[in-house]
């Protein structure tokens, strides 16, 4: 696994995205060009509701009209039922429109063909025999020995039909499942009760059966006894009340009425019923063994039935093979997608695995695609593959019709499937995302409920330090002077208080006391406020530079705070004053030194003076000219080197207000003569009208000229000088410019360090000092000087600080 | 023998006797006498026992040193005092000239500098008489210098000085505001009467030529200053 993984390198994850994407949609649309066509419509008469409706109607009509009506009349059409039942069956006839005037009376059924047999009648509505209907494998048979069902086609149960005969008058005729008794006595003014609402009439003569005890509904008041000895009684019951309708019945010990008293003729009635009272005529309602019924369909609807069942057998083979396909490509598509599962994320290189570009987003996000898919997916099978139907069964009419029109139309199947494809990459892609992120353990660091609550935590943790700081810096706080006075305050003043309530137990005393503390209080906190008063005004006091001692009263709450500030002035003051002696020292230094390096210079200068007017020859006079120059230069590098010095310790600094334009042209002008000495053109380039600047005006000066005079003692001949002055918000800027006429090999700052010139040999003339002077003294007037080479153009910038 | 500027005896006082020997010889070259002095009581001395128009002073000097013994001089005398110190800075000029020095140059000095400071003083000394006369007819004094408003002309000690007419109009302007400063616009609106664009080369250009004609050392002017990024002015004595 480990090589393989290895193998898998980043290209082939692409080939197997690009594997499943190209077979994906090829996949769909394959199967939205190929998927079998709607499924064909049942027109059918069979598959209709009306078939078994028409067959039920039919049955019974038959069945009436054999059962009841054919079976008590004899060869000439006479009744073979007595009066009363005859009479019965004609009401019922009536009503139904069974029979009419003597006639058997059936409705048409177009599709449906029947025999019904009684003895030598048989009612029909064809020419084919029940032999025929039979053949058919359609057909459905009731005889006295039952139903024989169709073999073909659907299965409809037959309607409830039935008849029972008693041995005491009763016959029960049961049409389509309700119940209709016929006597074959005169009910007129006979008792009844009711049994599952049907009424049932009784004699009292002992020739029908009385009811039960446990259904009687009688018109009358029963009265059952189980003891002739209780009849007395009962009896004188009824007398006292005057009941008019009473019956008493005697019962015996297994609960069966067995007697009923008259009592008019005030003797007991025998009423018990002997022997089986009802005698079914079969088991599948039919009265008689010469009786048959055979209902089939019309061959011509038979035919139109069977056309429409091949064909749809042929549609569901195709549908199910179509189907397979389906699955054998989802099972693909699954084995190329757990293929990329499995290695999407290995980065080869690196030998482990690590978020791609795809998985960089928030967990939640992919969870959330991946729930939405798995959403779309059940949608669709509920409503599309559903739609399609597995075994042609529809779950509804609306999913029915939401696939039929999407089924039927080529543009939206291709859409759909396109549509489906897509939602399966993604699924592939969100799934292998996930995966990915549980490989690199960023399942849950990713994800923003994490991130939300690690931020949460964050705060969380900040919050919790800075109250415990507080209550720390609170806890260290009550061990200075003022805390700890506050607090001491606090309680004694609490605890005398609480005391004098106790002794007193005077809320008014209690109250005054309180007061009488206040005061003190406030007292001790306005002394207190006092000394922070004076600490804040001593520490502005040394801000502004004094830094004298001040005593305070031990007992003062800042006297420790004013003895640091005491040692602090003490040690300021002290290294001050050190510092000012050391530079004091220093310019002592500098001065007597220069000094002693000019008394000397000018005993030089003198003789070499008086020399040069003695008669010397030639060559003497050529000798005595060098050294006038040479003390001429050696006196000016001392006088560098003593200004250099004192610009360096800044002590001698005034400070005014000047115009850098005036400046600049004042400086050109003065070293207009060497400037023209030197050959050299200067291009000035000035753009504000004024430019007010903080500095010392000689100071300026002295810089200016230095950097000018660098700039013709170093430039190339024939080249021009570029000065320019411009200003930003701050600070004015004049920047000098010349191309050197030698390589410069230095740096900015090293040009600016003393005795540095920029050729190493130290022969031309220049003694070294002038840029560093001219640095020393931009610093010293609150400016910055900068030196820039570069290549061969040499720039210095001034920068003075503006008013 | 009344003294004169030509014949005038110079008291050269100063501890290192190479320094007191060469400018003995430049002063007798140029003509005039000197008596040599090695520290501030020789210098008393001396000037108490002969006849001296003019003291070179050096100021550090052992026994007594050249600020004290100047002190003691012009608690009786007003003769001209040049302080000659290896001390350039500002703050010490400023010491010797309020103690009572007439002048102030700084070693190593320029042989010619010293001696024209030298005649200068002389001259303002010794002509005082005669130029008292000249001098009440100039309309502005200042120091050395002074300008006859009607004959439009500068003197220096009582001689006159030749200037063109713009830069004559230029010192009277600075004469009469001394120690004002000048920025070069007003300078050249005042006396050019023209309107001014740019005009600080031009300005400058006759401040540098007035000045070579007027200061012993022009560069470092003693009358005519250029104050930095400001302007220009005759400092006011």
């Amino acid at each position: 696994m480990k090589v393989l993984k290895k193998r898998i390198s980043r290209a082939v994850l692409i080939a197997i995205i690009f594997a499943i994407v190209t077979s994906t949609a090829l996949g769909f649309l394959t199967i939205a060009v190929n998927a079998p066509e709607t499924e064909p419509v049942y027109n059918n008469y069979l598959y209709s509701s009306d078939y078994m409706h028409d067959v039920t109607d039919l049955y019974t009509q038959l069945w009436v009209a054999t059962n009841m009506y054919l079976a008590n009349i004899d060869e000439n059409g006479n009744y073979t039922v007595n009066e009363y039942h005859q009479a019965a069956l004609e009401k019922l006839f009536g009503e139904w429109g069974i029979v009419k005037d003597g006639w058997v009376v059936l409705d048409n059924f177009e599709n449906l063909e029947y025999h019904a047999v009684c003895g030598n009648t048989d009612l029909s509505n064809t020419d084919n025999t029940i032999e025929d209907l039979r053949n058919t494998g359609y057909a459905f048979e009731a005889t006295y020995n039952g139903t024989i069902y169709p073999t073909n086609g659907g299965f409809y149960g037959l309607p409830e039909c039935q008849v029972y005969n008693t041995s005491y008058g009763l016959t029960q005729y049961v049409v389509n499942g309700t119940v209709y008794n016929v006597y074959d006595f005169d009910t007129a003014n006979l008792p009844y009760y009711y049994e599952d609402r049907l009424k049932y009439y009784y004699k009292t003569d002992g020739s029908t059966p009385l009811p039960s005890s446990d259904d009687l509904i009688l018109d009358c008041t029963p009265y059952f006894i189980y003891d002739t000895s209780q009849l007395s009684e009962v009896l004188g019951d009824i007398m006292q009340n005057n009941i008019e309708d009473a019956r008493i019945f005697r019962v015996d010990e297994n609960g069966y009425t067995i007697a009923l008293y008259d009592l008019e003729a005030h003797k007991w009635i025998e009423v018990r019923a002997e022997g089986n009272m009802f005698s079914s005529p079969g088991n599948y309602g039919i009265a008689r063994n010469d009786i048959r019924i055979c209902i089939a369909p019309t061959r011509s609807v038979i035919l139109n039935y069977e056309e429409n069942e091949n064909i749809l057998s042929d549609y569901y083979t195709k549908e199910t093979r179509y189907l397979i396909a389906l699955c054998a490509f989802l099972a693909m598509a699954f084995v190329i997608a757990v293929v990329y599962w499995v290695f999407c994320g290995y980065d080869v290189k690196q030998g482990r695995y690590r978020l791609s570009f795809l998985d960089k987003m928030f967990t939640e996000v992919y969870l959330a695609a991946f729930a939405f898919l798995v959403f779309f997916a059940v949608v669709l099978i509920d409503e599309f593959l559903g739609g399609i139907g597995m075994y042609g069964y529809w779950y509804n009419y609306a999913s029915e019709a939401f696939a039929d029109s999407l089924l039927s139309d080529m543009f939206i199947r291709i859409t759909l499937s396109a549509g489906v494809g897509a939602a399966a990459i993604t699924g592939v892609l969100v799934t292998g995302a996930i995966i990915n992120k549980f490989k690199t353990k960023h399942f849950i660091k990713d994800s923003l409920i994490f991130k939300l609550l690690k931020i949460l935590w964050r705060i969380t943790k900040k919050a919790f330090k800075v109250v415990k700081n507080a209550f720390f810096s609170f806890g260290r706080a009550t061990h200075t002077a003022f805390m700890k006075r506050f607090l001491l305050r606090l309680i004694i003043l609490s605890a005398i208080a609480f005391v004098m309530l106790l002794l007193t137990m005077d809320p008014e005393v209690f109250i005054v006391v309180c007061v009488l503390l206040a005061i003190v209080y406030v007292f001790f906190e306005v002394v207190d406020a006092v000394s922070i008063a004076k600490l804040t005004e001593r520490i502005e006091n040394i801000r502004n530079g004094d830094y004298s001692v001040t005593d305070v009263k031990e007992w003062d709450v800042n006297y420790k705070a004013q003895q640091d500030l005491n040692n602090i002035s003490e040690s300021v003051t002290k290294v001050v004053e050190e510092q000012i002696k050391s530079e004091r020292m220093k310019i002592d230094l500098v001065t007597n030194v220069s000094h002693d390096l000019k008394t000397p210079l000018t005993s030089i200068t003198s003789y070499v003076d008086l020399l040069s007017k003695e008669d010397l020859p030639d060559e003497a006079k050529d000798y005595v000219n060098i050294l006038i120059r040479k003390t001429e230069r050696l006196n000016a590098m001392i006088g560098d080197l003593f200004d250099l010095a004192k610009a360096t310790s800044e002590t001698d600094v005034k400070l005014e207000e000047l115009d850098a334009v005036i400046l600049v042209r004042q400086v050109l002008a003065d070293m207009e003569d060497k400037i023209n000495r030197y050959g050299r053109d200067v291009r000035l380039e000035i753009l504000p009208q004024s430019v007010k600047v903080i500095g010392e005006g000689k100071k300026l000066y002295r810089i200016i000229q230095n950097v000018v005079d660098n700039a013709l003692k170093y430039s190339l001949e024939n080249t021009r000088i570029y000065l320019t002055l411009t200003e930003n918000e701050n600070e004015a800027i004049i920047t000098v410019k010349n191309i050197a006429s030698y390589e410069m090999d230095f740096t900015g700052d090293e040009i600016t360090e003393r005795f540095v010139r920029g050729s190493k040999s130290r022969t031309g003339e220049g003694n070294g000092l002038g840029l560093s002077i001219a640095k020393s003294f931009t610093q010293a007037c609150g400016g910055s000087f900068t030196v820039t080479p570069d290549g061969d153009v040499f720039t210095a910038e001034i920068r003075l600080k503006k008013v | 023998m009344t003294p004169t500027t030509e014949n005038a005896v110079i008291l050269v006082v100063d501890d290192d006797r190479d320094i007191v020997n060469a400018i003995c010889k430049l002063l007798e070259i140029e003509g005039f006498k000197t008596i040599k002095a090695y520290d501030g009581m020789q210098a008393l001395d001396c000037l108490a026992q002969n006849d001296i128009q003019l003291i070179l002073m050096d100021v550090m000097m052992p026994k007594l040193d050249g600020l004290s013994a100047m002190m003691k001089i012009r608690q009786s005398r007003n003769i001209p005092i040049i302080v000659l110190s290896a001390k350039s800075e500002d703050t010490d000029k400023i010491l010797g000239l309020s103690i009572g020095a007439d002048d102030y140059v700084t070693k190593p000095y320029n042989p010619m500098e010293l001696v024209a400071r030298v005649r200068s003083n002389l001259r303002r000394y010794l002509s005082l008489g005669s130029a008292g006369e000249t001098m009440g007819k100039m309309d502005i004094k200042n120091g050395s210098l002074s300008v006859d408003k009607a004959a439009k002309q500068l003197y220096i000690d009582g001689e006159p000085v030749r200037l063109t007419a713009t830069e004559y109009k230029i010192v009277e302007l600075l004469m009469e505001n001394a120690g004002r400063v000048f920025s070069a616009e007003e300078i050249y609106s005042k006396c050019w009467k023209e309107e001014s664009y740019a005009v600080e080369n031009t300005v400058m250009v006759h401040i540098r030529h007035i000045r070579e004609k007027i200061e012993i050392n022009p560069a470092e002017p003693k009358y005519l200053k250029v104050v930095w990024g400001i302007g220009y002015k005759i400092e006011k004595f």
